[in-house]
């Protein structure tokens, strides 16, 4: 009989353990309480730099410096795709205390009110420059600050234009003839790389053609966007540009470069360390528009913005930390690893000044386009009709027209 | 369980202690029902909380209205079946359920007819046999992420290997009418290994006298195969497939490294469709959407699991 009874004991008892266990282990999942000395506090930031997670990067040391520098110790998580985490993790409400995104995906999130003006969080970007800033810019709030900017240019290989007896192309035309002069089948290199994605990176790389042959946002089946997206798809039917541009993104574009199958790329700031340790000859124009002159680009760069979550204290902890992240002295180098511009005119006077390579990115910066300002919080939907249409025309599922007037249609 | 408590409380001695007797029974009995049902218990929570609930949920939001806005405000209004009217309207849906269709029968028919080379190959005793077998469950080895990164290197058109093998100018990712033979092409080594290891255990379970007494007979080696391995193999035959068919219809990790369904949803099935119409596109994104679609692909996958569920049985019973 007492034997029977502990197995009734015993039966009972485990799937009350279980139970007890799964509720437990749920409640230090959400409340995450440091469990350092008493006032200590710990953030949590989620980032989409995956390549930064070496222990020894200068994005790493940036955190450890605040952490010294404000006593705030910080929970790093890094998802490739940032976006797509943070929307999953607010359907669940198990969101960080700080997120670095995109920042045109800035105003689709501040939109929701997930995030934290600056005015409430404490973040001062008085002092950065307007049109950077302009980026985190929701309904006349600001939410969180720039950690530094990039933009896209034409990188050319030099040994591959002068064994051609080609200089940098100025306009499209002059594009297209140089792209054809480049491409040699039988080394399969190409004239020109381009990450034609069906996503926002495809877009981002389109813009430069979309602005710079005279299209804008608000209406992407215009004739100057079709124009604009049939240069690029001529390119590759005539083969200056490869068909795989459709799967390849901009790290990839750039090992296409590196490794010489590429004579041009269309690419950022950020490639240059990376170009520079492969040691190949490269030089940097601005991508031509199309009677000539310089397109428009882009504006490129994360924001690090205080994730709405209730506790004040915490919200203001993390204004704390973002001023101390976007610091002059702390962000420099950063801003020398990741080859971004600074957001402070005289910081990035300074680097164009000292680095050479940068000069004309820092002209570059200084001239973008934020891709929000037009659309607003709609961008990235925009954006992402668009990257599918000049995928689906780059491919040749369909031709421009159809594809822009499909993609107008849909985001209508 | 009751009759073996019975039995241990041992035969009644006189009438007075009859009563008490009886209420100790069952007592005893009840002790060993809720015995009964604290064993069962762990397994009961396991699959409410780990199976049906997820179904249910993932149903309910297939009936609401659960937008982007709706990830931060955790407000989704309830809209009936307009998911699934939107769903069946969409450009994309016939594109969808013909490549699903495509993909899981073109990937079942080949990794089964390779799979079942390879067993019967296997099955006969041959040096370093036991070795090159192991070397064919690599693909189950290894990280789906991780093989089909490699796949995808291998498929590029400019320096991948599989045009400069085959000689070829294909764009198998990057060609909206090649990418979905390009995941199938991945797919069907990444199943083999599974229909292998099925079939070759089937083999071992026919007794090898049958072949003798075949062979003694005069029976050449296909019809051996014809008359003896294939009719024993067949219950075998009938798990595999229908497994397969369950893990092939809603493969996902293996389609989105290789191509994300791309280029222009060329190389879409149910399942990288759902995750899409989940989390991408920008504003656009709809968890109702996704969920209408996977509860589309678990209706599917329920039929198909119930046929299983009876072929397994009829094979006990009969």
């Amino acid at each position: 009989m007492k034997q029977r009874r502990w197995t009734l004991a015993a039966a009972l008892a485990v799937p009350t353990l279980l139970l007890a266990t799964a509720c437990s282990a749920g409640d230090d999942g959400e409340t995450a309480t440091p469990d350092g000395e008493a006032g200590a506090t710990t953030l949590t930031l989620w980032d989409g730099w995956t390549q930064y997670n070496t222990g020894s990067s200068p994005y790493e040391s940036l955190i450890a410096t605040c952490e010294a520098e404000t006593g705030i110790t910080i929970e790093r998580t890094v998802s490739e795709s940032i976006g797509d985490t943070f929307t999953q993790a607010a359907g669940t409400g198990d969101t960080p205390d700080l997120v670095i995104m995109d920042n045109p995906n800035v105003t689709q999130f501040a939109e929701t009110g997930i995030l934290v003006d600056n005015a409430t969080s404490g973040i001062d970007t008085s002092e950065m420059m307007a049109n950077i800033v302009a980026s985190g810019e929701y309904e006349g709030a600001t939410y969180g600050a720039p950690v530094g900017s990039n933009t896209l240019a034409l990188y050319y290989n030099k040994d591959l234009l002068d064994a051609a007896g080609i200089t940098p192309p100025t306009s499209w035309a002059e594009l297209v003839d140089a792209a054809a002069a480049l491409t040699d089948p039988a080394t399969s290199t190409y004239g020109l790389a381009f990450s034609a994605r069906p996503d926002q990176e495809g877009s981002f790389q389109f813009l430069p053609f979309f602005w710079g042959g005279g299209a804008e946002l608000t209406d992407i089946a215009s004739p100057e966007a079709i124009e604009a997206l049939t240069l690029w798809v001529d390119l590759v039917k005539d083969g200056y540009a490869s068909q795989e541009n459709v799967t390849l993104n901009q790290q990839e574009i750039r090992d296409q470069f590196t490794a010489g199958h590429a004579a041009m790329m269309v690419n950022g700031t950020w490639q240059l360390n990376t170009l520079d340790e492969a040691g190949i000859n490269y030089g940097v124009v601005p991508i031509p528009a199309k009677d000539g002159g310089e397109a428009p680009s882009p504006l490129g760069g994360e924001f690090i913005i205080p994730v709405q979550n209730g506790d004040e204290a915490k919200i203001e902890t993390a204004g704390t930390f973002v001023n101390c992240f976007v610091n002059r002295d702390n962000l420099s180098e950063w801003l020398n690893g990741q080859t971004y511009i600074s957001p402070y005119r005289d910081q990035a006077d300074e680097q164009a000044a000292t680095d050479e390579r940068l000069a004309p990115w820092v002209a570059a910066v200084a001239a973008a386009r934020s891709r929000t300002e037009d659309l607003g919080s709609t961008f990235p939907t925009v954006a992402t009709k668009l990257g599918e249409a000049l995928s689906g025309a780059v491919s040749g599922q369909s031709d421009p027209s159809s594809a822009l007037s499909a993609a107008a249609a849909a985001v209508q | 369980m009751s009759s073996a408590i019975t039995r241990a409380a041992g035969p009644a001695a006189g009438t007075r202690d009859d009563e008490s007797r009886r209420a100790a029974r069952r007592r005893a009995t009840r002790r060993s029902q809720l015995a009964a049902f604290g064993f069962i218990a762990p397994v009961v929570v396991y699959i409410a909380v780990f199976f049906l609930y997820p179904i249910i949920r993932t149903g309910q939001l297939s009936l609401l209205d659960y937008d982007f806005q709706s990830y931060f405000s955790g407000e989704a209004p309830f809209i009936g079946l307009d998911n699934y009217a939107a769903i069946f309207a969409n450009p994309v849906f016939t594109m969808v359920i013909r490549n699903t269709i495509v993909f899981t029968l073109v990937s079942l028919v080949f990794q089964y007819v390779i799979g079942l080379a390879l067993a019967v190959f296997f099955s006969r005793r041959f040096p370093l046999s036991a070795v090159f077998r192991g070397l064919i469950l690599i693909p189950w080895l290894l990280p789906v992420v991780v093989s089909a990164t490699t796949w995808r290197w291998m498929l590029y058109k400019d320096y991948g290997l599989f045009n400069t093998l085959l000689g070829t100018d294909v764009a198998w990712l990057a060609d909206p009418s090649w990418s979905l033979w390009g995941v199938i092409l991945a797919n069907i080594w990444l199943g083999i290994p599974f229909n292998l290891v099925l079939l070759y255990g089937g083999l071992q379970a026919i007794p090898g006298t049958l072949y003798e007494a075949a062979a003694l007979d005069g029976a050449g080696a296909w019809h051996r195969f014809r008359h003896i391995t294939w009719p024993l193999l067949r219950p075998v035959t009938a798990v595999t497939v229908l497994l397969g068919l369950i893990y092939t219809i809603k493969a996902f990790d293996i389609v989105w490294v290789i191509t994300e369904g791309g280029p222009v949803d060329s190389s879409q099935t149910l399942a990288t469709w759902s995750y899409k119409l989940s989390f991408e596109g920008g504003t656009e994104q709809s968890l109702s959407l996704g969920a209408t679609v996977a509860t589309l692909l678990f209706l599917v996958a329920l039929v198909f699991g119930l046929i299983y569920i009876r072929s397994a049985r009829k094979e006990v019973t009969g």
